[in-house]
């Protein structure tokens, strides 16, 4: 057979199989799987018992025993690359099931969507890597290289017990390029994420009764001073490699496109949140402490210590403000130009007809854990829509158009890495 | 005359220990405000008062705030003087940095600490005090005395005194006020700024925190609000020439008492960001944001005009709202008033201070009775860390300012109603 013999196949199964991968959705939907507080047992279930049934080995891998992280693997019949794919198992909590119009917890399949908490973020991306990881199987004795599903259990409170767990310990995970199916836009491959500095800044003065303001400096009003002048760090230049930076402008009206006008700036900028302001006790108090809690997103090409040296600079006149760093990731970002963007985009091209565009993620994925280790890692996925909000749903039309995507991509990458 | 004053320093010097001992004992019985639950040190000032045989009742619409009025009549005709002090106390500010037990009531050095000691805990029990006092002597008095302790003054709320002279005006209002609000033995208040507090809400969209561009940030809003705020203090006002001549005349005294910079913050218009609270999560941007502004306006300025102001600069600012929590308008007594000629008698008779009348730059409930038209003036120990830490008050200081209030308010029931 073919490698386009191959691909016809594949497509075959997709088509035929079609019932099989909602009834799937549907019932790994039903598993709760909500982090915190983290018990993805019942969900994990649903993707043993398929492996069973295909009679796929797997192995667990449970530094916490109720939220097992899953590994399985598959050798093709000649050398080549490793592929690893990569979704998680866990799923926002849900404590606002009044506001939903349907039950959380119930999957249903209803005007051609899959409803349900965790439904986008990310358990359609997760079936879609488990049916593509069965139906490359299949094709084992054809294939060059080998293929790694990993479904971890611990993404949405920061993935200690998840992604950073198996890449730490168990350096077969790593492959030679990761593809992640993260919820985004079908019409963007992503090929790297912000980096994250998150910190707290308390400002400490005596404080004094409201109505003697000359007796003690303001915490909330050089707080507010402070907040004024931290606006700058959005305006730093922001330097990026030229491959990465030609990507993002080609990219920036689709990014405009699916997150609003503005995004593409802000891609490309470090952006501050003030999230946290808590200052004061009661009006007529003049506080003696405010603090203020940021979120910075840094750039792919830039590092959180750019936006640190800027902050340092910004309070050295202040000696009343105190900062501590309360979260740190670097921004990550794999060759734009990479042959994974070459096996999605074609893919994409011939189930869906249009070639998504490479860009980088606002928010971010497991896939920067790969790129860590010098893993080059693409994530590619369907529109999320209504995550962490009432209604999260999937569309199946768009689904089926990812999954076949993601199928044909791992298909011909390895083909392609075994003719490099 | 001489024989009242010397029964009454008598009976002060007689009682000194166990009103030190109240003095503790009310310290010890926490009324923060809010909650504002103030029963058990209302017990403690009550429990003092039945001792002595003086009548009194608990008046108020919330059960947990109790006012106490008591009053009596002397042996003839005369003028009607009001005493006015308040039981709750702020809530503890910096429990952590404190280095006695803020409920404690421990005296070390002579100094007594503990939240309220100092704002007014030891002003309301010399009230107290000085009641029981001359109640006893009532047969050689003149005119009538009342006592309000009110609990509700912390958060300028509706329950204490402001209930009394809304609804107990006949018995509460009298010819003339004496509150016992800290400040310095030095000066007795006749005027104070007035407090006019205003919260803004700021509402935005809000969304994931790492999308700064998809909606306008609540807390980075309120940021620049406050910013904006500042024009106010630049606003130059024309003093009354009564209030700028004392201000002016006590401006030494006024920046010793509450340090430099005190007499010019006295004439000119305040801003406190009390409050300032916005967003939930780091990683959320806020789609909600409130400060509490609290703006004091000396005299000679109007609420309706600041307002005008205030809501100018919340007008250019996208999804905030302001709404007045509490406004009043500036006000003084004269500042020849008799209480303040006997006021000034007695702190050089009992402890050769020379009192200046001066405005006051915080609130106290005086204001209620000025608004009513009646003489209102404040004398108290020296304000020593009120709403911070190690809240205190030093005993021999306050022994004597007791003196002074109990000697003040006879001459008052006895002089003034001769002449």
């Amino acid at each position: 057979m073919s490698e386009a013999a191959e691909r016809a196949q594949l497509l075959r199964w997709i088509e035929v199989e079609t019932p099989e991968l909602i009834a799937l959705l549907s019932r790994f939907t039903r598993a709760a799987s909500p982090n915190p507080p983290g018990d993805t047992r019942e969900a994990t279930g649903v993707l043993t018992d398929f492996l069973d049934r295909a009679g796929l080995p797997y192995q667990m891998v449970a530094p916490l025993p109720e939220a097992p992280n899953l590994i399985a693997g598959m050798q093709g019949e000649t050398p080549g690359s490793h592929l690893v794919l990569n979704g998680h198992i866990d799923v926002f909590p849900c404590d606002d099931a009044h506001r939903w119009k349907r039950d959380p917890w119930g999957g249903q399949v209803e005007d051609g969507r899959v409803w349900g908490r965790g439904v986008s973020d990310m358990k359609n991306g997760t079936v879609a890597l488990l049916f593509a990881h069965a139906w490359l199987a299949r094709l084992a004795d054809r294939l060059p290289g080998r293929v790694t599903l990993t479904a971890v259990s611990d993404e949405e409170t920061g993935g200690t017990w998840g992604a950073q767990y198996l890449v730490d310990n168990h350096p077969d995970v790593l492959g030679d390029c990761l593809l992640n199916a993260e919820p985004g836009a079908p019409t963007t491959i992503r090929f790297g994420e912000k980096g994250l500095l998150r910190i707290a800044i308390t400002v400490q003065t005596p404080g004094c009764h409201g109505a003697y303001t000359h007796k003690s400096a303001s915490a909330t009003r050089i707080a507010a001073r402070l907040v004024r002048a931290l606006e700058a760090i959005t305006d730093l230049p922001v330097v990026m490699e030229p491959d990465v930076a030609r990507a993002l402008e080609d990219g920036a009206a689709e990014m405009d496109r699916i997150h609003l006008p503005g995004a593409a700036r802000v891609m490309r900028q470090f952006s501050l949140n003030l999230g946290v302001v808590r200052g004061g006790t009661k009006v007529n108090m003049l506080p003696g402490t405010c603090r203020l809690e940021f979120d910075i997103r840094v750039p792919p090409g830039e590092s959180t210590a750019k936006a640190r040296a800027a902050i340092d600079r910004i309070m050295a006149g202040l000696p009343e403000a105190d900062l501590e760093v309360t979260g740190l990731t670097e921004p990550t970002w794999s060759a734009p130009t990479h042959g994974m963007v070459t096996a999605l985009a074609d893919a994409c091209h011939t189930a869906c007809g249009f070639r998504p565009r490479a860009i980088a993620s606002l928010a971010a994925t497991d896939a920067r854990k790969w790129r860590a280790k010098g893993v080059p890692a693409f994530t590619y996925g369907t529109t999320a829509t209504n995550v962490a909000m009432p209604d999260e749903h999937t569309d199946i039309a768009e689904w089926l158009g990812v999954v076949k995507t993601l199928t044909l991509a791992a298909h011909s990458w390895l083909h392609a890495e075994a003719a490099r | 005359m001489s024989s009242l004053r010397d029964q009454l320093l008598a009976r002060i010097a007689a009682d000194e220990g166990a009103l030190v001992a109240l003095l503790g004992d009310f310290v010890r019985a926490p009324s923060p405000n809010p909650p504002g639950d103030t029963r058990s040190a209302t017990s403690v000032l009550t429990a003092w008062i039945e001792a002595r045989g003086a009548p009194f009742r608990l008046l108020g619409p919330d059960p947990a705030m109790p006012n106490i009025l008591a009053s009596f009549e002397g042996a003839r005709p005369g003028r009607h003087l009001v005493l006015n002090g308040h039981i709750d106390t702020f809530p503890t500010a910096s429990p952590d940095r404190w280095t006695q037990d803020p409920l404690g009531g421990a005296i070390v050095d002579g100094q007594l600490f503990g939240t309220g000691a100092s704002d007014m805990k030891q002003g309301t029990a010399s009230l107290v005090a000085l009641f029981c006092w001359l109640y006893a002597m009532r047969d050689q008095l003149a005119g009538r005395l009342t006592l309000t302790a009110v609990s509700d003054e912390e958060t300028f709320g509706p329950n204490g005194a402001r209930f009394l002279v809304e609804h107990h005006a006949d018995e509460v209002l009298g010819d003339c006020l004496l509150n016992a609000e800290p400040g310095a033995p030095t000066t007795v208040r006749f005027a104070e700024k007035s407090p006019l507090w205003v919260a803004i809400e700021v509402q935005t969209m809000g969304c994931h925190g790492a999308y700064t561009h998809k909606s306008a940030s609540a807390t980075k809003i309120a940021a620049a609000l406050i910013e904006d705020l500042a024009e106010l203090e630049a606003i130059e006002v024309a003093l009354p020439p009564a209030v700028a001549g004392t201000i002016d005349a006590g401006a030494s005294e006024i920046d010793r008492v509450h340090l430099p910079g005190a007499a010019r913050t006295m004439g000119r218009i305040t801003l406190n960001i009390g409050g300032w609270h916005g967003g939930t999560l780091v990683n959320m941007l806020p789609g909600h944001c409130r400060i509490e502004a609290d703006i004091r306006l000396p005299w000679g300025t109007t609420p309706d005009t600041m307002l005008a102001r205030i809501g100018a600069i919340v007008a250019r600012h996208q999804g905030a709202s302001m709404q007045v929590m509490s406004r009043q308008e500036p006000r003084f007594s004269d500042p020849a008033h008799p209480m303040v000629g006997h006021i000034q008698r007695n702190a050089q008779a009992i402890a050769g201070w020379q009192v200046l009348p001066i405005p006051s730059l915080a609130g106290t409930d005086a204001r209620l009775w000025r608004e009513r038209g009646v003489p209102a003036f404040t004398y108290g120990t020296t304000a020593t860390n009120v709403a911070m830490a190690d809240e205190h008050t030093d005993l021999d200081e306050w022994l004597k300012v007791v003196r002074i209030h109990a000697l003040s308010a006879l001459h008052y029931l006895t002089q003034d109603s001769a002449s």
